[in-house]
């Protein structure tokens, strides 16, 4: 047992952190396509050198951290940065030929390319529904038509995995932005993590050469692999929202007075802190322990990532609404970091894998237990 | 940072188990439903080593460290020992008897410890007093030294084991002017004239731990029973928060999983509308809630143990969070471990009922959850 870190498992973390420190937090929201994709490949190109696009492949603690950090600073941008080593990233290095892997993944992980994940349809949910997006067999290859909901990522993508059911199983198509058939739907307008571009995608007819298929599957454990790699990356997202919701919130009620005094020394806004500060760090213990069992092979491993899923991000939700509340009006206006945490916090509970499939998951885990 | 135990702590921590399910937990709830302490089962916690398992091996002990210590009373909690029975060998061990063996004399240690750790006698902790909780500056039990003696007045509230102690380390007023550096702490043994216990105190839970009001009236004991120096004692019962922190919230947290376990298996084995509830979504949604307290808890109650055992002072910080967390999360998960038992959850015969009333002090025992806030706020 030792709960310091160790130099090896922070070192990630420090890198993130000099890049941080050398160029201040970038102001997304508000950016055209063009523009975001430029600030994000332009982020990108800071963090490769320091090995951070690279890791979102492998994961575990020192990943955890390192997402953390920037997470406090800016969750779109990490959500921007990260789906595509993470996401289309992992797909590849577990599924994919080492074609596939030789040409796409040096373009991800060193920061000169954005990549997606194209698995949700509108009216079904993956993995337990067939999806209705298919894959056609044409000579060698196949032709994929249908349409994905609105996806992370989607709309600066240079390369996407598409999920497709073929007649011989679930295949993963890769694609490149501009493919014949392709055509993405315009930028959806989000509640919160506006800096992180999402938009559903059309395939009409689309053709994708055999070489730059994966699959077809024996079975659909990409699809919950997929899920939990986007879990950990709302885990970290989750992180930054509760250190940048408590950090602020922390240093309005110090700096804000009311009866001559500053609002932390009342305790309706003391004991609030207190109460946030104990989630934020509940919730950052376990996400390391759930970050550990992964990289370590634990037996519940996948149990405690649902738990910390479950619980940092309810636990960002609630905090960044303590936040603002501390906050008052100065937190109801736009353009504080407490009203963006609070608007992108809604986000993590909703994506990856649900706070109710996931308390379905943890339930189940527990009933195989005993 | 790595979060596994190793391999002789886990060996430990399933002896500790085994022995409780067999030896202890076939007693806990007929003591608990007559609020009844123990002392067989006490007694047998003696004998297994688990009432002084950190004191050196010549005061009784084997020299553990604090994380298989707080893993000892986890694996209490987690085979079904009642929090009565857990809390008083907490307050006994490390209230009293890790307080001698800190603070007090070679002479003191070598009279009181070794029979502490063996459980020949029961040893309390008197703190609190009837107009003195959390205000613990504000106590107004006083240790007069007159000639060859130190002589005490007042008493003391809510005293774990007062009604079946032997020995009582108790705080008073030695300089009624000085607030916090006016504290010193005594030993008074049972039986010295002046010194008297009141009526175990009826309790909703942890009922087989006896609770009392302690007096003291004109109560004459040796200059020598003074532990630690004269002024110390606030500082020395701070001391005990690293140990309240980590062992005697252990067992809470322990007891949680043990109840999880009893959902799970009532679960499968209870049926409604043709099939076991266990299959039903909400069941398993109350069943997410237990773990995902027992799994977050966990964190911070072996995180303060583990700083302790590296010699680090006390993060005040960590200790609160661990102590508001364990305290006030813990009642929603045992409430949805008691319906979930529905209308049997109610009843005394399952344990789920117990352990509802008994994590009801969680909030309370120790430093109320209030008192944590106001601990956390001040120090952001």
């Amino acid at each position: 047992m030792d709960y310091d870190l160790s130099t090896e498992q922070a070192a990630l973390r420090e890198g993130v952190r000099r890049v941080l420190k050398d160029a201040p937090a970038p102001e997304l929201a508000g950016l055209d396509a063009g523009q975001l994709k430029q600030a994000l490949l332009a982020w990108a190109g800071r963090l490769a050198p320091g090995g951070f696009l690279q890791a979102c492949r492998s994961g575990g603690l020192p990943l955890l951290l390192a997402q953390e950090a920037l997470a406090a600073v800016s969750p779109a941008l990490l959500l921007g940065l990260a789906a595509g080593p993470q996401l289309l990233g992992r797909l590849l290095a577990r599924y994919g030929t080492p074609t596939q892997q030789e040409r796409l993944l040096p373009a991800l992980e060193q920061g000169r390319g954005l990549g997606a994940v194209a698995l949700g349809e509108t009216g079904t949910s993956p993995g337990p529904d067939s999806l209705q997006t298919t894959a056609a067999p044409q000579g060698e290859g196949y032709v994929l038509s249908g349409s994905k909901g609105s996806l992370l990522g989607g709309p600066l993508a240079d390369w996407l995995a598409v999920a497709a059911e073929s007649p011989t199983g679930l295949v993963w198509c890769l694609l490149p932005a501009g493919a014949p058939g392709l055509r993405p739907g315009p930028r959806t307008a989000t509640l919160g993590l506006e800096g992180a571009a999402f938009g559903g995608l059309e395939l009409n007819g689309c053709p994708v050469p055999a070489e730059m298929v994966i699959g077809p599957l024996p079975d659909r454990g990409s699809l919950a692999a997929l899920q939990s790699w986007e879990d950990e990356l709302l885990i970290a997202a989750g992180l930054g929202v509760l250190a940048r919701s408590q950090q602020a919130a922390a240093a309005f009620a110090k700096e804000h007075r009311s009866g001559g005094k500053p609002i932390i020394a009342y305790q309706e806004v003391g004991f609030k802190l207190a109460e946030t500060l104990t989630l934020q760090q509940t919730a950052q213990l376990l996400a390391y322990k759930a970050a550990w069992a992964l990289e370590s092979g634990d037996r519940e491993a996948g149990a405690l990532l649902a738990c910390a899923k479950v619980f940092c991000c309810e636990a960002a939700q609630r905090v960044a609404g303590e936040a603002l509340q501390v906050l008052g009006r100065a937190g109801f206006a736009r353009g504080n970091p407490v009203e963006e945490a609070y608007r992108d916090a809604k986000y993590l509970t909703i994506a990856g894998v649900s706070m109710e499939i996931s308390r379905q998951h943890i339930g189940e885990a527990v009933l195989a237990a005993y | 940072m790595d979060f596994a135990f190793t391999s002789e702590q886990r060996m430990f921590a399933e002896q500790v188990l085994r022995f409780a399910k067999n030896e202890i937990v076939p007693r806990c709830a007929e003591h608990d439903l007559n609020s009844r302490f123990d002392r067989e089962a006490f007694n047998r916690l003696g004998r297994f080593g688990l009432l002084g398992l950190h004191f050196p091996e010549e005061l009784g002990g084997s020299g553990a460290d604090v994380v298989t210590s707080t893993l000892a009373g986890y694996a209490l909690g987690l085979a079904g020992v009642d929090g009565g029975l857990t809390l008083s060998y907490g307050a006994h061990t490390y209230l009293c008897a890790d307080t001698i063996f800190a603070h007090g004399t070679d002479e003191q240690r070598r009279k009181y410890v070794p029979r502490l750790a063996a459980g020949e006698w029961v040893g309390c902790m008197g703190l609190t007093e009837p107009g003195a909780g959390s205000d613990v500056a504000g106590l107004s039990t006083r240790a007069v030294q007159q000639g060859d003696s130190w002589v005490l007045n007042g008493a003391k509230m809510f005293i774990t084991n007062g009604p079946v102690a032997d020995v009582a380390l108790v705080y008073a007023k030695t300089d009624p002017q000085a607030r916090h550096a006016g504290i010193s702490a005594f030993i008074v043994e049972k039986g010295t004239p002046g010194f008297s216990a009141g009526q175990p105190l009826k309790k909703m839970g942890v009922r087989a731990s006896p609770t009392s009001e302690l007096f003291f009236e004109d109560c004459r004991i040796p200059l020598d029973n003074l532990v630690g120096g004269e002024g110390q004692g606030f500082n020395m019962a701070m001391r005990t928060v690293e140990w309240d922190r980590s062992t005697l919230l252990a067992p809470m947290v322990g007891s949680m999983e043990y109840v999880l376990g009893k959902c799970a298996a009532y679960a499968k084995q209870r049926s409604q509308f043709g099939r076991p509830i266990a299959q039903f979504q909400a069941i398993k949604h109350k069943l997410a809630e237990m773990k995902i307290f027992v799994e977050a808890a966990k964190n911070l109650v072996f995180r303060i143990a583990w700083c302790k055992d590296q010699g680090r002072p006390l993060n005040h910080l960590e200790a609160a969070v661990a102590k508001l967390f364990v305290g006030d999360w813990s009642l929603g998960p045992s409430n949805e471990a008691l319906l979930l038992h529905g209308g049997y959850g109610y009843c005394h015969e399952y344990e789920v009922e117990r352990a509802f009333r008994d994590c009801r002090l969680a909030p309370i025992g120790g430093g109320t959850s209030e008192i944590q806030k106001m601990i956390i706020s001040r120090l952001l």
